[in-house]
């Protein structure tokens, strides 16, 4: 496996953090600013920033699909 | 004495007695440094055990190759030794037969144990009045008999599944034979655990150990929160090496519909223990916080609910109940097509309701709760997904006996186990149709009727089974036959004492007659009936007499055993009795399904016989129909 | 083993990232639990004494963590052994930093909210065990450092730290459904 490969796979690394920062800063803002009722709105975003996690930095594609 | 001291379990008992010691003693330096009395029975004990179960499991030597291996060491090929001495099973070993075996011993010795205390508790309920036991002790040999006989259960389960899966599957080992050994050496300090409970004071909640009585219990509580709590992880580490094992280490051919049904059980067990175990783990951790530390999880006075417990102990517990009884199931439809001479019936129905049973098991736990005040509306619905579970249970009985029909049925010891299996789960069904509807249920809640219907359960789903399954495996095991004679005394003497102990309960539990007493009104009229009870009692210990008897004799003196004494078509009966040490030394080729009895030109699989005797024979070995 | 693996045509790695998936599944059912029990015992009741903005830091410190693990395991499977050690060292430091968080946030509950309280009783409880699984975590990653310094990781033999990694990105994503759950709703 050559190296010239790595490069772009570290990149990926930071634009899923920054998603998941982003996602998080947003729970935040909602969760201080709103006082009754944001928990459905809470759920949904732990959701969609569980996701890149699981997809991204855990390949849980490699169950199914090992030649990744 | 050199052998004696290089056994790994005397060496982990050592480890582990030290281990506790130092724990115990660091808790009361700290203690009285901070200005407190040293002695605290509940937290110096748990920091006694937090350190002495590590310490024993060095001991044991179950952490040794994966520390070799941190330190970048490889690790040697499982089992690499090709010795069967008796030292084997006193230590960490990885081979799945070995653990298989380890886990039945096991399970026997804990079943024996917990029979005696309950035929000693049972002594004092054959007459109204207190005779010899006071209403703590009894409460506490009771409860002990429970969660005994529960954990002994699952570690049948484990041996059994342990034993066969691999060689039904055409693997060499389980999937992890390292985490294997770990899952069954956490489950020995759990049953020294629990042997402890009693002289520390027992404990007085049943088998449940419902809070708030079990936030004020006696230490034995707490051994046996830890003692659960270590088997329950063994349960969670044996499931992901079964689930694994069954879905990845299956030889070419072995579809999931070619696997035979044991084994299609194995997986919805499996699922069950991953899956569910750990909520019972956590109920029972609260209980363990709440006393240790003070934590409010069951104490309305600091905001906590003992309903929580109820909640995450029965969405453990109903489950359980599958585990315990679907590889029982399974080994009832391995038995009958054996002993009937014919293919299973309804193959793939009977494959797919364990999953049935397992989905549908997870959706039924406030039926349990019925009386502990849980909100209306929850009543209706759980009561109608429990009357829902007699479809899978009843795929699986209408399929044993249209299995029979017309069959060529020959009684030997282990088809009339199965046969009492039958009849005895099928009671344990239908009289679980009153629990299970609410009005019937507010009235026959904590009487001998719930008492007399697990039990039906349980020996249908898991005894029976299990009997059935040492008689016919046994040859396979250890390269002897059983005694015929003697197992088939066993046979009768257990059933009719089973009938005679549990059918008059159900009378007992209708007619006022509490469980969990010791003592209860004379005016009821229960006594006669609760002495023919107790007799009967005592007449299934007799019947596990004779079985011990009869494991030993034949283990030591039996006729020795050919490889398929019963004619069966299941891969591990076409290896050596006992099979190799890497069952098959080349993968076996699966080639259709394992029940084709009497179908002209079906072959299940095509093995290789150990020791390449296949090219000196002039072919393979293949397996015949009929 | 390998020897006798490779006869079988068995892969090994594959069964043992199903394994560790299936354990990390069923740990799942134990944060759910956990979960569940806050919203039983206490609804969606907060003290106004928690530290929202730490606890927005601590999260931001954790997902950094998962951030430089998942670049430690890509360095390991191009058999990058330097990028490798640095990151790890990087994800374990990350995970103390963690704990401190956690920490900090400790002495104020015990202050505010002490665990004889309905709050603090599920506060320290999910908090309590959340941390666990960070420190065998690090535990994790610091066996697979150690094991580094015997054996090159490169294409084809990284199991070791995929495993270790997965873990910890595992304990990251318990933290992302804990995290709203303790601080934010109301």
């Amino acid at each position: 496996m050559h190296k010239s490969g790595m490069k772009p796979k570290l990149r990926l690394g930071f634009v899923v953090f920054g998603v998941l920062v982003a996602i998080e800063v947003a729970e935040y803002v909602l969760g201080t600013s709103i006082q009754k009722g944001v928990w459905p709105f809470l759920a949904v975003l732990a959701v969609i920033g569980a996701w890149p996690i699981v997809n991204y930095f855990m390949h849980i594609k490699q169950l199914w699909r090992p030649e990744e | 004495m050199r052998t004696l001291l290089s056994l790994g379990l005397l060496k982990g008992v050592i480890a582990g007695l030290a281990g506790t010691a130092v724990g115990m003693a660091l808790t009361m330096v700290v203690r009285s440094a901070l200005g407190y009395p040293a002695w605290q029975p509940d937290q110096v004990t748990l920091a006694g055990t937090l350190v002495g179960i590590p310490a024993y499991l060095a001991g044991v030597g179950a952490f040794s190759a994966w520390w070799g291996w941190v330190l970048g060491k490889g690790i040697e090929e499982p089992g690499g030794h090709h010795f069967w001495g008796w030292t084997r099973y006193f230590g960490a070993d990885p081979n799945h037969k070995v653990i298989g075996i380890q886990y039945m011993a096991t399970s026997l010795v804990v079943i024996a144990v917990a029979g005696i205390y309950q035929l000693i508790a049972r002594l004092e309920t054959s007459q109204p009045g207190l005779q010899f036991l006071s209403p703590d002790t009894y409460n506490s040999l009771m409860s002990l008999h429970g969660i005994m006989m529960l954990g002994a259960v699952l570690l049948g389960v484990s041996g059994m599944i342990n034993y066969l899966v691999p060689l039904m599957i055409g693997a060499r080992d389980m999937a992890f034979p390292r985490l294997n050994a770990f899952s069954y050496w956490i489950t020995v300090p759990a049953v020294f655990l629990l042997l402890f409970a009693l002289p520390a004071g027992g404990f007085d909640t049943g088998w449940t150990g419902y809070p708030p009585l079990s936030t004020k219990a006696p230490l034995g509580m707490q051994l046996m929160i830890l003692a659960f709590y270590l088997v329950g992880w063994s349960s969670i580490l044996g499931g992901v090496n079964f689930l694994a094992t069954i879905m990845k280490m299956r030889a070419p051919g072995m579809g999931l519909f070619r696997m035979p049904i044991f084994v299609w059980t194995a997986l919805a067990t499996a699922f069950l223990q991953i899956v569910f175990t750990q909520f019972v783990g956590i109920a029972f951790l609260m209980v363990l916080l709440q006393r240790v530390l003070g934590l409010g999880f069951f104490d309305p006075a600091k905001g906590g609910n003992v309903l929580l417990f109820q909640h995450l102990f029965w969405l453990y517990s109903h489950p359980a109940v599958y585990i315990f009884v679907l590889p029982g199931l399974g080994v009832i439809s391995e038995i009958v097509p054996v002993f009937s001479r014919k293919p299973l019936f309804g193959y793939r129905l009977v494959a797919l309701s364990s999953f049935g049973i397992a989905l549908q098991g997870a959706i039924v736990w406030g039926h349990h709760m019925f009386t502990a005040g849980i909100e209306e509306w929850l009543r209706i619905p759980f009561m109608v997904t429990t009357m829902l579970v007699a479809v899978p249970t009843g795929v699986k009985i209408f399929s044993w006996l249209a299995t029979m029909w017309h069959g060529k049925i020959s009684l030997d010891t282990p088809m009339l186990f199965a046969l009492t299996a039958i009849a005895v789960f099928l009671v344990g069904g239908l009289t679980g149709i009153p629990n299970g509807i609410v009005p019937t249920d507010l009235y026959i809640h904590d009487t001998y009727w719930v008492v007399a219907h697990f039990h039906h359960t349980l020996f249908g789903g898991f005894v029976f089974p299990a009997m059935a399954a040492i008689y016919f495996w046994f040859p396979k095991v250890t390269g002897r036959l059983l005694n015929r004679g003697l197992g088939k005394l066993h046979w009768a003497l257990m059933t009719v004492g089973f009938f005679v102990t549990y059918e008059p309960m159900f009378w007992l539990g209708l007619n006022g007659m509490r469980r969990r007493i010791a003592d209860y009104d004379p005016a009821l009229g229960l006594g006669p009936m609760n002495t023919v009870v107790s007799v009967a009692a005592y007449v299934i210990a007799l019947s596990m007499l004779v079985f011990f008897v009869n494991l030993v004799a034949s283990a030591w003196r039996g006729t020795r055993a050919p490889a398929n004494p019963w004619r069966s078509r299941t891969l591990e009966w076409q290896l050596s009795s006992p099979p190799p040490e890497h069952n098959f030394p080349t993968p076996p080729q699966v080639l259709g399904s394992p029940y084709g009895f009497g179908i002209p030109g079906s072959v299940h699989a095509v093995v290789t016989p150990a020791g390449g005797a296949g090219e000196e024979k002039g072919g393979l070995g293949r397996v015949s129909s009929g | 083993m390998a020897a006798a693996a490779k006869t079988r045509g068995e892969d090994r790695v594959a069964i043992y990232r199903l394994g560790l998936w299936l354990f990390m599944g069923s740990e799942s059912f134990l944060f759910l639990a956990l979960l569940f029990s806050r919203f039983y015992l206490q609804g969606v009741q907060r003290p106004a004494e928690l530290n929202q903005p730490l606890g927005l830091v601590i999260s931001i410190v954790l997902l950094l963590s998962s951030l430089s693990a998942y670049r430690g395991e890509t360095c390991a499977v191009y058999g990058d052994q330097a990028g490798f050690r640095r990151n790890i060292l990087v994800t374990i430091g990350l995970g103390f930093l963690f704990l401190v968080g956690v920490g900090i946030e400790w002495s104020e509950g015990f202050h505010f909210f002490p665990p004889s309280t309905g709050f603090g009783t599920v506060f320290f409880t999910l908090t309590g065990f959340h941390a666990f699984h960070v420190l065998t975590g690090v535990l994790a990653l610091a066996a697979v450092l150690v094991r580094g310094r015997k054996v090159q990781y490169g294409p084809g033999s990284y199991w070791a730290v995929e495993g270790a990694v997965k873990y910890w990105h595992f304990v990251d994503v318990a933290w992302v459904f804990i995290y709203p759950t303790l601080y934010l709703v109301s």
